[in-house]
């Protein structure tokens, strides 16, 4: 017999807001999160904007002694970690710490401080400090959330990049349903670097204006930066300490193009088998699927392939789904593009409002599906959907659904 | 709907064997895979070895069009899976190919093109930046190269964990298996030893001798050991439902029959220091402890790690520990992240053969690690169940159970 697994915190960190309440507002006033990047030189590139955070203060939540340890990333990490857990009352309620995991997804991780010693080192215009490779590795993020809250379950880290975050929910939920674990801290943490930023201006994927999904005049992404996590809980167990539980995780699917290292297949048949699948395992028929957060990156490829595959699913319905393309905010964040847009879909479920695909001005023939555009609207969800295509086809779909007993 | 698992094909690109039987071979000959680093220049560090991989034509094992995609690191994964498909039988053509999934972990991936597209960036600028190597920089590309010469269209995933990396491809892939959601999970994981990742180990003072007295080399449990050399390399399992195997007639090397994973919280860069969370996985992996005969150590010649391993062994098995033999392949290989796939591999060869490799290089048992290592010589005997640990810094515990496969009563 399947566990039910429902989510009991959120938490945020994003170019539009750094705690759930602020994030959930610019989010349904349409707030574009695209500056221009400060956190490395981005003078000798065309394209220099990104939707980076602000406003975060780290001082404020960390000593002077413990920052000094602690990548971007990791920053992110643990104070989305905090309101998360704090959110389900964690931080009072009693726990079997044994029963607790965490499982995030990485993208570039604290590259940005392996980046600094590299430059300090190959330029040798000063001694490099060790104490900035301490994050070369994708799991530090995920070790230092366990170890501040004490969790000594489960514990691992997805690095399907722009993918991972939407597969280390799966993954978490999972360790549930192995009878690992109560609770899972879940989502991701990512934040901008050089090497992704140059990586995807050399590819040409970026808008130098705006990121502007399913519109004609799309010309790519605008990487964003930012952390988004979730608390999953066994049902009982949230039950049973009265939390407050804000959506059931219904199920979820990952699953391979198999075509292309950078294209995602054309007519959307990945896209499409990874919905189904995940639908499949989540026991929901198409029909009840009420909103869709789309991947939305605004690359040209991108956003045919995912309308095709949505029209493959749901047939003459997908006309009248609202889909959203938060990218277009919090730009595309990579390692934790799927935990924010995980958390902006729960509160989709949670507020009865869908959130707006900004900067739509254009439509495109070859995208003619309903894209919330610019102005959020009010609608009874029971269930939606959160797509997230990685690279190489790397294809993840998550089924979350209203809570009811 | 609880479906056994079992291990069907086995594929290895390491510094001791290209495939099963050469592989198999040295593990038993107790052959070292560790030598002077070649390829880059290591004269101002302090350590000086690697268990580098030899050279490999790698056109053996992938098509000529898609090998120029690849970085060295892709090629080492997809040739594995090759090595691992061959020897499982298996015709992908034959299946569904919406129930065949990859799960892959790697600790660094391609490191060396990540630091390679860094360096002409900072020597370029933004002109620099190298669309082909960003593309097989990113740590899933091994899965999707994988996926894509194979035409793998079920679960596809990359995990990322340190020195768990590879264990965990492993707990997931079983966990899908058990439930019916595949019919088969490619799984395991590799890694490179890169010039960079050489450089932060040494930075951060993990390798042998970059700390501590003595002569540098692996020596896991070893009262002298000092530090970690570090490997590369890549193993892969072809994991199957039974339904699934029996029905194509597979040859059956052994069953996966359970998975144990705990957190330890000594310390971001810290393995679990009592031991207890290691034991905690271990117990959980095994179920009925009395069926564990052998243990794949994670034991990495570092003195936190041997030590904790130890005292695991010991809380969890208690008066039994005399009996449980005892090895690390670590002292063949090095170390590095995704080497579970490959020790997987090995002791999934000794359920088979009732045969259990050496821990070389160690001499003098540590007092503190006084398990029942098997030292110099392999070691003939009848296995029921095995335990594969992986252990990382930061404190990510993962054991898995593998058992002799003994096919199910016949009820008449």
């Amino acid at each position: 017999m399947r566990k039910r697994v429902v989510i009991t915190g959120l938490g945020i960190v994003s170019a539009i807001g750094n705690n759930v309440s602020d994030f959930w507002k610019a989010l349904i006033e349409g707030k574009d999160g695209t500056k221009e990047i400060t956190v490395f030189d981005v003078s000798p590139y065309r394209t220099k904007i990104g939707a980076e955070v602000s406003g975060l203060n780290p001082e404020r939540h960390f000593t002077q002694k413990r920052l000094r340890r602690l990548s971007r990333c990791d920053q992110f990490g643990l104070i989305a970690f905090r309101e998360a857990w704090s959110a389900a009352r964690l931080n009072r309620d009693p726990m079997d710490k044994n029963r607790g995991g965490v499982i995030l997804g990485a993208g570039s991780g604290g590259i940005l401080s392996v980046e600094r010693y590299f430059r300090d080192f190959y330029q040798g215009l000063k001694k490099p400090s060790p104490s900035l490779l301490l994050s070369y590795s994708l799991a530090t993020t995920t070790d230092h959330i366990a170890l501040e809250a004490g969790l000594k379950g489960p514990r691992s880290t997805t690095a399907t990049v722009c993918s991972s975050s939407s597969t280390s929910l799966g993954v978490a939920y999972e360790m549930i349903q192995m009878g690992l674990a109560d609770v899972m801290v879940s989502g991701g943490s990512d934040s901008l670097c050089e090497v992704s930023f140059s990586g995807f201006s050399s590819l040409k994927l970026v808008d130098s204006e705006s990121c502007k999904p399913f519109d004609k005049r799309r010309q790519g992404l605008v990487i964003g930066e930012g952390a988004g996590i979730l608390i999953l809980e066994e049902l009982e167990h949230a039950v049973k300490r009265k939390a407050p539980i804000l959506a059931e995780f219904l199920g979820y699917g990952i699953c391979a193009d198999a075509y292309h290292l950078t294209s995602p297949e054309p007519n959307g048949e990945g896209v499409e088998r990874v919905i189904r699948m995940a639908l499949a395992h989540a026991g929901v028929p198409p029909e009840e699927v009420d909103t869709i957060n789309a991947h939305g990156t605004a690359t040209p490829f991108n956003d045919i392939a995912e309308t095709r595959g949505i029209k493959r699913v749901f047939g003459e319905r997908a006309g009248e789904i609202p889909i959203s393309g938060i990218k277009s905010m919090v730009g595309h964040c990579l390692g934790s593009a799927g935990g924010i847009e995980a958390v902006a879909t729960v509160l989709t479920i949670k507020n009865g409002t869908v959130p707006p695909t900004i900067h739509y001005e254009v439509p495109d023939p070859l995208c003619d599906l309903y894209y919330t555009p610019n102005q959020s609207i009010r609608k009874n969800v029971r269930v939606a959907i959160s797509n997230s295509f990685a690279f190489g086809g790397n294809n993840a779909c998550l089924v979350f659904g209203k809570y009811s007993e | 709907m609880n479906h056994r698992v079992v291990v069907t094909g086995l594929g290895i690109i390491s510094s001791i064997g290209i495939g099963r039987e050469e592989f198999w071979r040295h593990c038993l000959e107790g052959t070292s895979g560790i030598r002077p680093i070649r390829g880059f220049d290591v004269s101002s560090y302090r350590s000086r070895l690697g268990g580098q991989l030899p050279e490999i034509d790698f056109k053996v094992f992938i098509k000529p069009a898609n090998l120029r995609r690849m970085d060295r690191m892709g090629k080492i994964m997809v040739s594995a899976v090759r090595l691992a498909l061959d020897d499982s039988g298996l015709d992908l053509g034959r299946e569904d190919s919406n129930r065949v999934g990859l799960s892959l972990g790697t600790g660094c991936g391609s490191s060396d093109t990540v630091y390679q597209f860094y360096r002409s960036l900072l020597k370029d600028g933004p002109m620099g930046a190298a669309p082909l190597l960003f593309q097989t920089a990113v740590p899933n590309a091994i899965s999707s190269h994988c996926s894509i010469e194979y035409g793998i269209k079920g679960v596809n995933i990359t995990f990322s964990h340190k020195e768990t990396s590879a264990e965990m491809a492993m707990a997931y892939a079983y966990h899908l298996l058990k439930e019916g959601r595949m019919d088969i999970v490619l799984a395991g994981g590799g890694d490179e030893l890169s010039e960079p990742l050489y450089h932060v180990y040494s930075m951060l003072g993990a390798l042998s001798p970059g700390k501590g007295k003595g002569s540098e080399g692996m020596r896991p449990f070893d009262r002298n050991r000092n530090g970690l050399v570090l490997g590369e390399g890549s193993g892969i399992l072809v994991l199957e439902t039974l339904e699934h195997a029996e029905t194509r007639k597979a040859k059956i090397y052994a069953e996966l029959a359970g998975v144990g994973m705990t957190g330890s919280t000594s310390g971001v860069l810290r393995y679990d220091l009592d031991g207890k969370s290691i034991a905690d996985a271990m117990s959980l992996a095994a179920g009925e402890p009395a069926l564990v005969d052998a243990i794949s150590a994670a034991a990495n010649s570092t003195r936190d790690l041997d030590r904790a391993e130890a005292r695991a062994i010991k809380k969890a098995f208690w008066e039994r520990m005399p009996e449980i033999s005892v090895s690390s392949l670590k002292s063949m290989l090095g170390e590095f992240d995704g080497s579970g796939g490959i020790r997987a591999c090995a002791l999934v060869l000794s359920l088979y053969n009732g045969t259990i490799p050496p821990t070389i290089g160690t001499e003098l048992l540590d007092p503190d690690c006084n398990l029942n290592v098997i030292l110099r010589q392999s070691q003939k005997r009848p296995i029921r169940g095995a335990l594969l640990n992986g252990c990382s810094n930061g404190g990510s515990n993962i054991s898995l159970l593998f058992k002799r496969y003994v096919p199910a009563a016949n009820p008449c």
